[in-house]
């Protein structure tokens, strides 16, 4: 273990469940990281921007973005939307060496992870990998810095909605991105380790389809240009949903996530 | 039985979404909405099932209630005789002389009365539930329980409610304080009500119209719609018809036909009834009577609903109807609405089939429909 830094990105395209994903799994990290010596968890300041005079400043913007999150989903209610692509949200993750369960040289041996979160807009993906047409000025900045960021990271969690998959729903829309956003990957950071993970499948009731055929077989094209160092995840954070009278789904009342870090802990090894 | 009505519910709600954005004729939004209805109501078939009679005042709500229960219980006169809302319901161990009347008040009190026979209970009605009374201005509820076991639908756990005039609560042009919380209290019944029976009168279909209230409140909560007294309606003298029996169904056809232009009802669900000449039929022990006056058949009918309440039934005449709502789409746009239902179905279809199911007719339809649009 040497003292490293190390960058992962969440990404998927809109309502595909990334805030409920991360705000539960932030939540679900810092839970652990009470509980143990060796591993610390932090919430990242973000830098914000003020417009009119230009000034930065640093806001503590993520942790109360999680806590509204996690406080609506217990209430059955569903997170808020995110803001623009710009405020991003971030944890750092740290490892320490251990020795008989306890962390030592903290200062020399660490390792850590900084994951982020940026909604962008979904145009911003038709940008980024060219579907679009005449994308507007903020259109082609959030696809930049969609692109540099990918390029600078060294793993990525792409968020599929596995509902929209199954049901074929911007099907074309979804082939050409993820084509296009594998093909990046190559040209750009072609080492970069890719979690591919299934949401919604709550929805699901509990009956998992064969997502890696679904994407093998109605999205041949992507499934070609897939990097290497990829893995495909199946992940329940709520564990169940609730159907209202009016047909629309919710969070449970109770709570029963599964396989929800597993994408982490193949990403960052910990 | 494995519970797949959340899928149901999920699937119909994302037709409805899908129906919408395709355009396609109010009918059939409205036909998918009643199909949505009865989903969200066998999801709670445990709940007391209320038969709810909802029409404009002197439609002759109460005399139909009292030939469904087959006894002259609700008073009925020349003048509009409901003035608040009144729940009938069966109690097997109750004495059949004896008749128990809870008088709710607006702050929730309830005063109970035992009477010993039906004319007490018919006084204490029209004292405190008519526009005859004095007292029902500060009336809420009246709940009747007795031991109904001649009526069919009290027998099958139904419980029917007489309303007042509820459009009235409803009429934006008349709005006043007592409308809004009259529109409150409607609302509440509406949203309770797991089987609306929409009353209109044969001689009455074009004069005052509750149209407005029909299709904004109870044309989404399918809805059966009844022509009572038909026998006050009169053919046109153009019509030269002697046969009885044809004369008949073309009175019938006529009215149902000013229905249709009047309210857009489903003619499927339309039936024109007579409470008066069933009265007389009772009265006579004229079963011929009886039969036409058609009482018996809506009679049949509202038990047929509350069996649909029963989600082994009611799913399949869920799947049934939007199977049959899909066909009225040309191929395409049903392609195209089912688009995002496919995830709700698959899932039922698994678990139906996990559930050792597969051989059943819910199983049967709802595989038929997968395949056809999918």
């Amino acid at each position: 273990m040497s003292n490293t830094v190390e960058n992962y990105l969440f990404l998927g395209l809109p309502k595909s469940g990334k805030t409920t994903y991360f705000s539960l799994m932030a939540q679900y990290l810092q839970n652990v990281a009470n509980r143990t010596r060796h591993l610390k968890f932090l919430y990242l300041p973000t830098t914000i921007v003020n417009n009119e005079t230009g000034e930065e400043v640093s806001d503590e913007i993520t942790s109360d973005f999680i806590d509204d999150c996690i406080s609506r989903i217990k209430k059955q209610k569903w997170p808020r939307k995110t803001l623009d692509y710009e405020s991003g949200y971030s944890f750092e993750l740290v490892k320490f060496l251990t020795f008989l369960k306890k962390p030592i040289l903290q200062k020399y041996f660490y390792k850590k992870a900084v994951i982020a979160y940026h909604d962008y807009p979904g145009e911003a993906f038709e940008a980024a990998f060219g579907v679009g047409e005449d994308p507007t000025q903020e259109i082609r900045m959030a696809a930049e810095d969609m692109k540099s960021r990918i390029k600078n990271a060294n793993g990525l969690f792409l968020i599929l909605d596995a509902d929209a998959l199954f049901n074929g729903q911007d099907n074309r829309k979804h082939q050409i991105t993820l084509t296009r956003l594998f093909r990046c990957i190559k040209e750009t950071n072609p080492d970069i380790k890719l979690a591919i993970i299934f949401n919604k499948l709550e929805l699901f009731g509990g009956n998992e389809l064969d997502f890696i055929r679904v994407i093998r077989d109605d999205y041949s094209n992507a499934f070609a240009y897939l990097p290497y160092n990829h893995k495909f995840f199946y992940i329940y954070p709520l564990g169940s949903v609730f159907t209202a009278d009016d047909g629309a789904t919710f969070p449970p009342k109770k709570l029963s996530p599964k396989n929800m870090l597993k994408p982490i802990k193949w990403m960052i090894g910990f | 039985m494995v519970d797949t009505s959340e899928f149901v519910l999920q699937a119909l709600v994302k037709i409805k979404e899908g129906c919408i954005n395709c355009h396609v004729k109010s009918g059939i939004i409205d036909n998918i909405s009643g199909t949505i209805f009865l989903v969200q109501k066998i999801r709670n078939h445990g709940a007391p099932k209320t038969i709810g009679f909802f029409g404009a005042q002197k439609r002759g709500k109460s005399s139909l209630i009292n030939q469904l229960l087959r006894c002259d219980l609700m008073p009925v006169g020349m003048i509009p005789m409901s003035s608040v809302v009144v729940k009938v319901k069966h109690e097997q161990a109750h004495d059949p002389k004896q008749f128990t009347i809870d008088v709710i008040d607006a702050n929730g009190s309830i005063e109970t009365h035992v009477v010993e026979d039906l004319s007490l209970a018919q006084m204490l009605l029209t004292q405190y539930g008519s526009h005859k009374g004095s007292m029902s201005n500060m009336i809420d509820t009246i709940n009747v329980t007795s031991n109904f076991s001649d009526s069919e639908i009290l027998e099958n756990e139904g419980i029917l409610v007489d309303t007042p005039g509820a459009e009235i609560a409803f009429d934006s042009n008349h709005a006043t304080e007592t409308n809004a919380s009259d529109a409150q209290r409607a609302i509440k019944i509406l949203s309770s009500t797991h089987n609306v029976i929409f009353v209109e009168r044969a001689d009455l279909m074009q004069g005052v119209n509750s149209k407005e209230f029909f299709s904004e409140h109870l044309k989404p909560m399918r809805p059966l719609s009844v022509i009572n007294w038909k026998d006050a309606y009169n053919l046109d003298e153009r019509h030269n018809i002697t046969d009885p029996q044809l004369l008949e169904k073309k009175k019938q056809s006529c009215m149902r036909e000013i229905m249709l232009k009047t309210y857009g009802v489903n003619l499927d669900r339309t039936l024109c009834v007579s409470s008066k000449e069933a009265a007389k039929a009772r009265k006579n022990d004229d079963k011929e009577l009886l039969t036409r006056s058609n009482v018996p058949e809506l009679e049949r009918r509202i038990l047929a609903e509350l069996r649909n309440l029963n989600p082994k039934i009611g799913l399949e005449t869920c799947l049934r109807e939007l199977q049959k709502t899909l066909m009225q789409l040309d191929t395409e746009t049903a392609k195209q609405v089912f688009l995002q239902a496919q995830r709700p179905f698959y899932v039922m279809l698994v678990m139906i089939k996990n559930s050792g199911m597969d051989n059943t007719n819910i199983a049967k339809i709802a595989r038929e429909i997968y395949e056809q649009y999918c």
